[in-house]
């Protein structure tokens, strides 16, 4: 598992690639839930926010630019305090992976295979997982720069195919008085924003880390385009009550394409998405949590653990949550909080010590 | 319960032996604390398989109502 080294810019197009699922099953639901039709204007003041973090990675590896996330944080608190934070950060990424492994299957079996036990899928998501993480990052790294092509090339097919269905009466007019509940909103984009910074627990595998700023701006940007745009469209087809209602809205939204009575029922399309980007967005978490696991205990390799540690998943994933229901209250009602805890608050804390004690 | 012990008893001695032909005693240490963990929360899932939830238990712990 310590096979090769990633570019930052493979690191941010896997970031792309693993970002696209919650924005489009999550960040719709809780923008239109908080800011309503202005739901859509809700990413826009994440990019604040974002920028401060990618200026705060930046600091922190002008110093420690061969190093990984831990070893700043050890540097600046000290080993045991440093690793007391660095053992929250594992229980963060196991609750995300555990979190993310129920939402894939919950949503397979909920969009397209009714019939078909949520075990199946765990276990068929894991095999994968295992037979692609031994290989190492690097095979993540190359996957990344196709998937992307692949995901964005589906998401331009079907965004151009929903223009039609857009009622601009849903979207339109946005008076200031939504600007509170449009930056009540944004979190959710903040929220997923903040995997840049847990996806750093893997600095030591990532090269060029001086290009953090340059390439994290443009990568900020298109995230939240990306964002805003999604959501425009899926409130401007559905409107703002239903989606804040419904659990698979841009699913739904899709199935509403019908160009010349020709090209329809394409929703197969946003499954693939969902399925790829899924996939890369745990690979990425178990990987990150195998790495906090090699810093915290010092091992040499952390390969021989996978295996063990999928099993654990396994169970975690099954014992999260009995129902869906569940498992979206904690989204809305916690999940949010702790990533922006763990993504922004702590590395904020980090860097104001690093520079009181002159670490960074 | 019984194909958890006999899949955590399979992976477990193949990944042991290996990490044992390497040299690899801190990895054996890590990997035996992670078994442990694996079994008692694979068993206590088991034991409560349609009531086990961590949200749930989560959501009571800090008295959440929704």
């Amino acid at each position: 598992m310590s096979k090769g080294k990633i570019s930052i810019r493979q690191t941010f197009l896997l970031f792309l690639v693993l970002a696209s699922s919650p924005i489009i099953r999550y960040a719709t639901g809780y923008s239109s839930l908080k800011a309503g039709q202005a739901a859509w204007l809700a990413p826009l003041p994440a990019v604040i926010t974002l920028f401060i973090m990618l200026y705060i990675l930046n600091s922190l590896f002008i110093k420690h630019s061969e190093k990984s996330i831990m070893e700043v944080i050890y540097a600046v608190f000290g080993v045991w305090v440093g690793k007391i934070i660095v053992f929250l950060y594992f229980l963060w990424s196991l609750l995300l992976i555990a979190l993310y492994l129920r939402y894939d299957v919950e949503r397979l079996v909920g969009s397209t295979y009714p019939s078909i036990p949520i075990e199946f899928f765990i276990i068929t998501t894991l095999l994968v997982i295992a037979y692609v993480l031994p290989k190492g990052i690097n095979i993540l790294g190359r996957m990344s720069e196709i998937l992307f092509l692949v995901i964005m090339f589906a998401f331009f097919i079907l965004l151009i195919c929903m223009i039609p269905n857009i009622r601009m009466d849903s979207v339109f007019p946005v008076s200031t008085k939504e600007v509170l509940p449009i930056l009540h909103g944004s979190m959710v984009t903040t929220a997923i924003g903040t995997y840049i910074f847990l996806m750093f627990f893997m600095g030591e595998f990532i090269n060029d880390k001086a290009k953090i700023l340059k390439t994290g701006i443009s990568t900020v940007v298109f995230y939240i385009l990306l964002s805003a745009i999604i959501i425009f469209e899926v409130i401007g087809t559905l409107t703002s009550s239903v989606v804040q209602r419904i659990p698979f809205a841009f699913l739904v939204a899709v199935k509403q394409i019908s160009i010349l009575d020709t090209i329809e029922k394409i929703e197969s399309i946003v499954v693939g998405v969902f399925i790829f980007s899924d996939f890369i967005l745990l690979s990425v978490l178990i990987f990150v949590s195998l790495n906090i696991i090699k810093s915290l205990a010092k091992l040499n390799e952390t390969k021989h653990l996978l295996n063990l540690f999928l099993v654990l998943v396994y169970f975690l994933s099954m014992g999260i949550t009995i129902n869906r229901f569940d498992l979206e209250n904690f989204s809305v009602y916690f999940l949010i909080y702790i990533n922006l805890t763990f993504g922004l608050i702590i590395p904020i804390i980090l860097f104001i010590v690093g520079k009181i004690r002159e670490k960074i | 319960m019984k194909w958890l012990f006999f899949i955590v008893l399979l992976i477990s001695y193949f990944e042991i032996k290996t990490m044992w032909n390497k040299g690899l005693k801190k990895e054996i240490v890590v990997f035996v604390f992670l078994g442990i963990i694996t079994l008692s929360y694979g068993i206590y899932y088991l034991m409560n398989a349609n009531t086990a939830s961590l949200c749930r238990s989560f959501f009571n712990l800090i008295g959440f109502k929704y």
